[in-house]
């Protein structure tokens, strides 16, 4: 007996033994993309992938930035066929699994997303909460250009960018799940940040004029005025409608998404000194509640009430008048109250033209149904653009920064 | 042909030329016992020569005593003394009278067994030659015999024989041999109860009792005791003699404590005993001895509570520690291979100690103490894992440090048998697990290093091992310089040497430290065998394969038990605990002893413990 | 009979024996299956499907009380030699293909999730072992086990469960009538399969200590159940929608994929395989176990031992049987329907057949 368990466990060893390494990879045998661009080509059927590995660096007291990543473009009739074709370019095995971001170029990405994401959403190496973005101009440029400045690591970098957006509400970082879940519901449309590469000329181009009232006009990814840093930028939104992207958004227009998503951290807003036309105000605002959405069916028309309470605090009054006090303040926030009114409306209008209901309204539409059938049947997205708009903003500012009161000058 | 010239030339030649190699005695070898062979065949006829023999020398020393006892009696008779000596030739007919039924009875017993015990004859010359045979005198220079006589009417004959260096001789000599040789000369000693006598009234020992057979004469002898033998008794009488060097009380070498007592253990069975018996001053504590061993008949004790410990597992203990048939027991620790339920499984199930304090709060709990002559380490049943990881000074310090101690150790526990197999898991199956930042300089630093992941776990673990090793035996002064050699100089320059890489000398030096936390020595070996097991799991099937370990791991722990209680005990069959499992409660808090050990009485202390917070205070009386 | 059990066990090993019968399809495909039948209403049919087999347990422990014995005897007393073999052989077999599919299942999904690219036999062949191992030792083991780790598997869940509420949207449970309350309703009382474990306590009566134990270990178990399996259900749902949610080949790992804390804790469902592990394989392990018991005690067997190998190396051949995953996937859900045999028909009869027996019993004896 003793004999027979001793033959089998010796023979349960060997066959452990003997059965290889069951796909485990030393930590040096394993090449890590990071960030994936996805281009169209110009033609049919063909797709172009480009790989950011990142490269380990050897502690040697220098850490080259340049050396960190290194960047591989590959076409191919589809995404994993390029994964393929990476295998034979460089000597580790490709891995996926620490990829951070996926960049969109915004060809592929008005042409159409469903047969490239299939890929994303069943293997096992992709995970829903990747980043997403959409590049103007084309994704390889994007990769290329890229060179972080204040920070080394490229992972850290995409992260941080990514993370922090919500601070001032020019772009919305969208990961992987969010985007299918949006897809995939009848509720809304999905929608990614918008990057792109600034010439870095000092000149940019202004996509939204600002609203009379407001003193800040809307830029998108690549148009903003500014040189030096790292050429890369976000900004602004890429609206979809289905899987095909039909428009975007700028910096205001993403920050009034921001605030109707509640994704809204804080922000500077400036607004004209209703008393003093030469000077303006500057405001800290955030969200003081959740946004409260509500989508009612009025003979079968959709009425979408908006109410949105913001809270503030000053952080520069221009003009020194005493906005502190009372009847002053109830002005400010009259105008606060309009100019953010006005961007709103302008932006639900937008998406309405375009059919993209990026903010999800459907969502709040679907309490008044019973159920799964009814709802599908009613077919929101189709019935958005004749919805019925009420905004109301309402301000309330509650601190003043450092200074109490403002000395009028003689 | 004869010594003719060429003959005489070649043979000188020869001698000259020819290698002769230096003629040395055959060697030693350590061939079988002669007796072994022709032990089967011979036996019969070769033991009843030795016996006829044997028999035939008693007879004629019996012949020898007749002969001068009838001398006498002539001597007697022809002086004319009859009447005055006639009680005492009486005796001494007697005496003979009953040798000569003794020496029937001998032959007989004799031959019936088979070289078995002999009995204590009532002749003086037999039992000499007797104590002669079996101790190999007079080669065996140890054993002392002393011959003396006893004043008294008439006078007695005695034997004393003791142990050189295990007897004390200043006892022998002011208990024994002082109050027999200067006492004032009694008449009829021989007609009443002569060792009786001897006993009740010469002997100031402290313990001093009869016996009647060669077989506790000679366990006497063995353990120090010295023995008294009289001429035409059939018994003899054993007197404490015990004075042999040994250590003294030290502390402990393994188990120190901060706050606790600092006793431990020594090699004197009695010492130990005493030492348990002053910290627990208790009526019901029992204290049983048992021989083991055939031949080195070593003492073992067994304590216990009688009014708390359960019956049946002190009837369990003492009768595993019976029925134990070996040679020699030489420590605590091969009599708790003999006795305990698992012996192929790695993990104790006793529980070991040196200190005295110990002992004696399981022993409250309701738990038996295993003390064996000539180990400092006692031993305690039944016990479970969660008792394992209890440290000496958990009972003294306040409970809020005690516990985060108490999971500092489970943690280190954990982590002193998974942490390589989880690195190796992660790092070669689940990279996706680790940060992108820490992969990127775990790879930088990995790749110059020849050697895959699971070949530099092993290759650490065995250097790690060799420092233990040899820091065993290091001799004390070079001791510090080793640590320094070996941590140091060889982690680093085998780091710089590029045959490990640094992220591997962290994780062996923190599963180093942390099997080092374990309280218990055999649970932290028990727990370094099995992280060579999870290492193959690991290198074979990642986390599943590990989980798989996990499982079966708790599995056999689970279907342990240690003298029948279950080894996970408060948890695994759900019992209600005695508020000492993982966390310790606070002492006043403590009200029941644990129920898995089925003790007589359950209760340890009232619901409130301390009355003197119901009670006003009362202010100072006298002030 | 004492020769399988040396002892009795208590509440808390019967609530992790149940516990480890029970869960593990929550850990599989299941719930994508019920999301996609159901849509936002599943929690009514997981509230249907856990309670009615608590019902049923305690018509069988009335059953059991009321005609002393082990299983077959009281079924060879109520239903004749031919009826409690039939019965029991079928429990059996229900238990043991419950055992085998799980096994394929859980290797399948082993190659998924964590170990892409090992040999699919190995793996069936190791949890093979492992199980085999653990049922050898015995009851007591395998529920102490069970006992210990459970902690481990219920703060598994409720740690994923806390660490995706940054992602749920609420709208998402809503419309509340999901696909109807009808369908609901009928797909509740088709899915009791998934609990046919909890007769076990009924099978294994000898092994606790009296009716009242089983009664308990019942009422905690299945209520316990009952709650995690809502809540889990319900943050799926409100996670992923009805539409995504039921795409998912594995809604727990999809769960602990998307785990994104901060820059450093994220990408850790490596860490959950354990947690998953560990109760696929205590799940498999116990219905093998229940399955050879019950073979054991209708052969009178003396001791249950020597078949457990046997049995481990059958069910591995049995899990090695189906082509390909989706096949397995509707064997499983044919298992699951026949199932309902178990739970319906069988304790039913017996019901009805121990109220006549003891009512005519009780006329016998007044007269």
């Amino acid at each position: 007996m003793f004999f027979r368990l001793m033959l089998l466990t010796g023979l349960l060893i060997i066959s452990i033994l003997l059965s290889g390494c069951n796909g485990a990879r030393e930590l040096d045998q394993r090449a890590n993309v990071v960030v994936i661009g996805l281009d169209k080509t110009e033609e049919e059927g063909m797709i172009r992938v480009s790989y950011q590995i990142a490269v380990p660096q050897i502690e040697d007291g220098k850490s080259d930035a340049r050396k960190a990543t290194l960047i591989i473009t590959n076409t191919a009739s589809s995404f994993a066929e390029t994964r393929n074709l990476l295998n034979s370019e460089i000597a580790l095995q490709p891995s996926v699994a620490h990829t951070k971001v996926i960049v969109i170029g915004e060809e592929l990405a008005r042409m159409g997303l469903d047969n490239a994401m299939s890929a994303l959403m069943r293997y096992h190496e992709f995970r829903g909460s990747l980043f997403v973005v959409v590049a103007r101009g084309t994704a390889q440029n994007i990769l290329e250009k890229n060179k972080p400045a204040l920070t080394t690591s490229i992972t850290k970098y995409y992260e941080e960018m990514l993370a922090t957006g919500e601070d001032a509400g020019y772009f919305l970082g969208t990961s992987l799940h969010q985007y299918y879940t949006r897809r995939k519901s009848h509720s809304g449309q999905p929608y990614m940040a918008l990057v792109a590469i600034n010439p870095e000329s000092g000149e940019g181009e202004i996509s939204t004029k600002k609203v009379p009232g407001g003193k800040s006009d809307g830029f998108k990814a690549g148009d903003i005025p500014r040189s030096g840093g790292n050429a890369m930028e976000f900004a602004g939104t890429a609206l979809f409608s289905g899987d095909k992207m039909v428009g975007t958004l700028s910096t205001t227009e993403t920050r009034m998404l921001a605030i109707l998503l509640g994704r809204y951290s804080h922000g500077f807003l400036g607004v004209k000194d209703p008393l003093d036309s030469k000077s303006d105000v500057n405001v800290n605002l955030r969200l003081g509640s959740k946004p409260q959405l509500k989508v009612a069916l009025v003979e079968g028309r959709p009425v979408i009430h908006v109410h949105i309470l913001l809270e503030g605090e000053f952080s520069s009054i221009g003009s020194g008048i005493n906005y502190e006090e009372e009847e002053y303040l109830d002005l400010l926030e009259a105008q606060i109250n309009k100019v953010y009114q006005q961007e709103m409306m302008n932006f639900i209008k937008r998406t309405q033209e375009l059919s993209a209901d990026v903010v999800g309204f459907g969502y709040y539409l679907r309490p008044a149904f019973q159920s799964n059938k009814e709802y599908e049947d009613y077919k929101w997205n189709e019935k958005y653009y004749q919805a019925e708009v009420n905004v109301e903003v309402k301000t309330k500012i509650r601190r003043s920064g450092l200074m109490l009161r403002t000395v009028p000058v003689e | 042909m004869g010594q003719n010239i060429l003959n005489k030339t070649f043979t000188s030649i020869k001698n000259l030329l020819v290698y002769q190699p230096v003629r040395l005695p055959d060697p030693f070898v350590l061939d079988e016992t002669q007796q072994d062979g022709k032990n089967a065949a011979d036996q019969p006829p070769l033991a009843g020569l030795a016996e006829s023999l044997r028999q035939f020398e008693a007879l004629l020393r019996y012949g020898e005593r007749l002969g001068i006892f009838m001398k006498k009696t002539i001597e007697v008779l022809r002086t004319g003394q009859l009447r005055n000596k006639a009680d005492l030739l009486k005796i001494e007919y007697m005496a003979l009278e009953k040798q000569q039924a003794e020496i029937k009875a001998l032959m007989l017993s004799n031959n019936n067994s088979e070289g078995g015990e002999p009995v204590i004859s009532t002749s003086l010359e037999e039992n000499q030659k007797i104590i002669e045979d079996i101790y190999t005198l007079p080669l065996n220079k140890d054993v002392v015999i002393r011959k003396l006589t006893i004043p008294g009417q008439p006078v007695i004959k005695a034997l004393l024989i003791f142990m050189d260096g295990l007897a004390d001789k200043k006892i022998v000599n002011m208990t024994v041999l002082k109050p027999l040789m200067m006492r004032p000369a009694r008449e009829e000693l021989y007609s009443a109860d002569l060792v009786g006598i001897i006993i009740e009234e010469y002997l100031p020992s402290g313990q001093a009792s009869r016996v009647g057979s060669f077989k506790e004469v000679k366990q006497a002898i063995n353990t120090g005791d010295a023995v008294l033998l009289f001429d035409g008794i059939g018994e003899a009488v054993t007197v404490e003699t015990k004075g042999f060097e040994h250590r003294g009380v030290d502390r402990p070498a393994t188990e120190q404590s901060v706050r606790g007592s600092q006793n431990a253990f020594t090699e004197v069975l009695r010492v130990n005993t005493a030492l348990i018996r002053s910290m627990l001053h208790s009526s019901d504590l029992v204290t049983e001895m048992i021989p083991v061993g055939e031949r080195g008949h070593s003492n073992c004790a067994v304590m216990y509570l009688k009014s708390v410990a359960n019956r049946e597992l002190v009837a369990e203990v003492r009768r595993r520690i019976k029925g134990i048939s070996t040679d020699l027991i030489i420590d605590s620790g091969m009599l708790e291979h003999f006795i305990i339920d698992f012996p192929q499984n790695p993990f104790p199930q006793t529980l070991s100690t040196e200190r005295p304090d110990r002992v004696v709060a399981h022993l409250a709990e309701g738990r038996v103490a295993i003390l064996v002559d000539g180990s400092p380490f006692g031993h305690i049943v039944p016990v479970s894992i969660f008792t394992l990881m209890h440290s000496a000074d958990d009972f003294a310090l306040h409970y809020y440090y005690t516990n985060i101690l108490r999971i500092i150790r489970w943690i280190c526990g954990f982590i002193s048998m998974l942490l390589p197999a989880t690195y190796l898991a992660i790092s070669t199956f689940h990279q996706e697990a680790i940060p992108t930042e820490l992969l990127l300089s775990i790879t930088a630093a990995r790749a110059q290093v020849p050697f895959p992941t699971f070949l530099e776990i092993l290759l650490m673990e065995f250097s790690f091992e060799m420092i233990r090793e040899g820091g065993l035996r290091i001799p004390g002064i070079l001791g510090s310089t080793l640590g320094i050699v070996g941590a140091i100089i060889l982690g680093q320059a085998a780091v710089t040497a590029k045959i490990v890489s640094p992220i591997m000398v962290i994780v062996i030096a923190v599963t180093g430290l942390a099997s080092y936390s374990i309280p218990e020595y055999r649970l932290a070996s028990a727990f370094r065998l099995l992280r060579l097991a999870f290492i193959f799991l690991a290198m074979a099937m990642g986390l599943v394969g590990m989980g798989c370990g996990l499982l079966v791991f708790t599995a056999v722990l689970c279907s342990m038990k240690s003298f029948g209680m279950p080894y996970m005990a408060p948890v695994a069959p759900k019992t209600i605990p005695g508020g000492d499992i993982i966390l310790r409660t606070p002492a006043h808090m403590q009200q029941t002893r644990p129920d898995e050990l089925n003790s007589q009485d359950v209760i340890r202390q009232g619901t409130i413990s301390r009355p003197w917070t119901e009670e006003p205070p009362r202010g100072g009386g006298d002030s | 009979m004492n020769a399988y059990h040396m002892g009795k066990m208590g509440t808390a090993e019967g609530i992790a024996l149940i516990f480890a019968l029970v869960i593990p399809r929550v850990f599989l495909s299941g719930l994508s299956d019920v999301i996609q039948e159901n849509g936002q209403i599943l929690w009514l049919t997981m509230l249907i499907y856990n309670m009615i087999p608590l019902l049923v347990l305690f018509m069988m422990v009335y059953v059991n009380k009321s005609v002393s014995g082990d299983i077959v005897a009281v079924c060879q007393y109520l239903v004749g030699k031919t009826g409690a073999w039939l019965i029991v052989l079928a429990y059996s077999g229900m238990f043991l293909g419950n055992s085998a599919l799980l096994l394929r299942q859980y290797a399948e999904y082993t190659l998924t999730t964590s170990l892409h690219q090992v040999d699919f036999q190995l793996v069936v062949v190791w949890y093979a072992v492992t199980v085999g191992i653990i049922c050898y030792l015995g009851v007591e083991a395998l529920c102490r086990t069970g006992y210990i780790m459970l902690p481990v598997m219920v703060g598994g869940i409720i740690l994923i469960v806390v660490m995706v509420s940054p992602f749920c949207v609420v709208y998402n449970l809503t419309p509340w009538q999901g696909n109807g309350i009808m369908t609901a309703v009928r797909s509740g009382i088709n899915s009791v399969g998934f609990n046919l474990g909890v007769l076990s306590l009924v099978f294994l009566s000898s092994a606790f200590q009296n009716a009242k134990t089983i009664k308990a270990i019942a009422i905690y178990t299945m209520g316990g159940i009952v709650v995690l399996r809502i809540m889990f259900a319900l943050v799926y749902t409100m996670v992923f929608g009805v539409a995504v949610g039921s795409e998912k080949a594995m809604p727990f790992f999809e769960l602990a994929r998307l785990v994104y804390i901060n820059q450093y804790i994220q990408r850790i469902e490596a860490l959950f395989i354990l947690v998953w592990a560990i109760v696929g394989l205590l799940a498999i392990a116990s219905s093998l176990y229940i399955g050879l018991y019950l073979i054991a005690v209708l052969l009178k067997l003396p001791t249950m031992r020597p078949i457990v190998p046997l049995g481990a190396i059958v069910v591995t051949h049995l899990a090695m049987l189906p082509p390909d995953i989706g096949y397995t996937v509707r064997v499983d859900q044919l298992l699951i329907r026949v199932s309902q045999l178990g739970i319906y028909i069988f304790p039913g009869i017996l019901f009805v057949l121990a109220l006549v027996k003891k009512r005519r019993g009780k006329s016998c004896s007044s007269d």
